[in-house]
């Protein structure tokens, strides 16, 4: 076994545990709130993880570029949803706050 | 099996207690749910690609990645309005 399979090895077996301990902290966290820091877990860490494995295994070549494309998607969209998501809860449990101060687009009561 | 495949299914492995989320949380939880899922199906797809030597195969990862921000937002601007 080459070097570069054991890093590679090592390196996904990170992002294994990384994604448990995300699904472990969204399933056990009490509220939407905690539960948002551990969403961030497997949608930041572990597809860094997965790209440096496979630019270890494979060099610099075609898959590792798509590789990179996909997983920058999923690094970016990551904090934009959980943004988008915190603000969601936020509305849902208190309200639209820009209608509560009277500017702003309609919120869920404004629509029906 | 290479080490791609095995972290493949030990991830996909890793997803279930998010079935429990899914299944008892709330509607808001269970958005947060769905994107762990997707990122975490994204991921599976690269190294099943990679681990099964298919090149082809990693655009379908790349569609599921742009996908997701689009899908979650949706998601994220109907539980604000309507649901």
């Amino acid at each position: 076994m080459l070097v570069k399979d054991v890093v590679a090895d090592a390196l996904l077996a990170l992002a294994v545990v990384v994604v448990l301990g995300s699904t472990l902290g969204v399933a056990v966290m009490e509220d939407a709130y905690q539960k948002l820091h551990y969403v961030g877990l497997a949608t930041l860490v572990a597809p860094v993880l997965v790209a440096l494995a496979v630019l270890v295994q494979k060099g610099y070549s075609e898959n590792t570029t798509e590789t990179w494309l996909a997983l920058l998607f999923v690094v970016l969209s990551g904090p934009v949803l959980t943004h988008a998501t915190a603000r969601a809860a936020a509305i849902r449990e208190r309200g639209n706050w820009r209608l509560l101060a009277g500017e702003g687009d309609p919120g869920p009561e404004e629509t029906g | 099996m290479t080490g791609f495949v095995a972290a493949s299914i030990a991830m996909l492995a890793c997803t279930l207690p998010l079935g429990a989320v899914l299944w008892r949380g709330k509607l808001i939880e269970a958005v947060m749910a769905l994107q762990v899922v997707g990122a975490v199906v994204v991921m599976v797809l690269i190294m099943l690609s990679e681990g099964f030597g298919r090149p082809g195969e990693f655009e379908l990862a790349v569609v599921v990645a742009v996908l997701l921000l689009g899908s979650g937002l949706v998601f994220l601007r109907a539980l604000e309005r309507w649901l």
